[in-house]
């Protein structure tokens, strides 16, 4: 058997860091940047805009959180998987609770309000809630993010 | 926690083992073995607790919406507030049913429910995560597959394999 375990007293998600070169854009701690799969394997630093992510970006790439304020050209440290702490909101100001799932949103943020989800990707979970009528401006919270995997794409329509 | 597997290999003709991921979680009720529980995160970003699966957890299948949860099946007996072993990814024995008593086809995908087992029949379950595949085919009748069961099925509850892609109804 290949085992992963954990002891009594819980299991966190393995997190996962990158170094990345922001090449058009600076990026503020807790910023969500769109990383393209092929960044991941190609040779040398790995680069991002560093701004906000485009519709075919919230589908299909791979979100990493930025760990650190850079400014345009610098490198800076990215969590792809694991806890962090990253912008999120709900477009219709709904609550956000733990557990709640977290899609691919627009303005560098994860989004966990449905109609602002569809056809997004699915890449974390809320760890700190945010109470309803202040969730429609993002704001830092601890999440789990699942970037390099995702939990699924969210179907088209309602 | 022990160190994430990133890849293994097989010879030719070799089966291949399934990376497997067992943690141990307080069981926020009394479960038996093959149970599907919701695992849930603490304030520190942990999976700590365990509890049977809310309709919430599973998505809210009319709006097409389908923010799912964590899933785990349960590996022994475990009494309320004791400390659960579950299986969150690989190979494991879990509850299946196909409550329409349809026959199980190997490959089949399956969906937790809030009975704490894996439903084989998907019909109208648009949208929802798929968390295991049925490892052997059962043919159905009578109540052959309609009763919950123990079978042996391959587990992702964490990331899943993928949505049902079928119609809202």
């Amino acid at each position: 058997m290949i085992a992963e375990a954990s002891a009594p007293g819980g299991w966190a998600i393995k997190e996962v860091d990158v170094l990345i070169r922001s090449v058009s854009s600076a990026v503020v701690r807790g910023d969500v940047v769109p990383i393209n799969s092929g960044a991941l394997v190609s040779a040398g630093m790995i680069t991002a805009g560093g701004g906000a992510a485009s519709a075919a970006q919230r589908r299909t790439s791979i979100p990493g959180v930025a760990l650190e304020d850079a400014a345009i050209g610098a490198i800076y440290r990215a969590r792809i998987q694991g806890r962090c702490k990253a912008l999120i909101k709900s477009t219709g100001n709904n609550a956000i609770t733990r557990d709640a799932g977290l899609s691919y949103g627009t303005v560098k943020a994860l989004d966990a309000d449905p109609p602002a989800v569809n056809t997004n990707r699915w890449v974390g979970r809320c760890v700190e809630e945010v109470a309803a009528g202040s969730s429609s401006t993002a704001s830092v919270r601890t999440v789990v993010l699942y970037g390099l995997t995702g939990l699924g794409i969210n179907a088209s329509g309602t | 926690m022990a160190n994430e597997i990133i890849a293994s290999t097989s010879a030719v003709g070799d089966s291949f083992e399934a990376s497997q991921t067992e943690v141990q979680l307080v069981a926020g009720a009394a479960f038996s073995k093959g149970e599907c529980v919701l695992c849930v995160l603490d304030s520190d970003g942990r999976y700590t607790t365990c509890t049977a699966p809310t309709a919430a957890s599973l998505g809210t299948v009319a709006s097409a919406i389908s923010s799912n949860g964590t899933f785990g099946i349960i590996l022994e007996d475990v009494a309320s507030g004791g400390i659960a072993r579950v299986c969150m990814r690989g190979e494991v024995k879990a509850i299946v049913l196909s409550t329409s008593d349809a026959s199980l086809v190997q490959d089949g995908h399956l969906v937790p429910n809030t009975s704490k087992q894996l439903e084989f029949d998907l019909t109208g379950l648009f949208n929802m995560k798929l968390v295991a595949m049925i490892t052997a085919s059962v043919t159905g009748g009578g109540t052959a597959t309609s009763t919950p069961t123990l079978r042996t099925v391959l587990f992702n509850g964490r990331e899943g394999f993928g949505r049902f892609g079928g119609t809202a109804s």
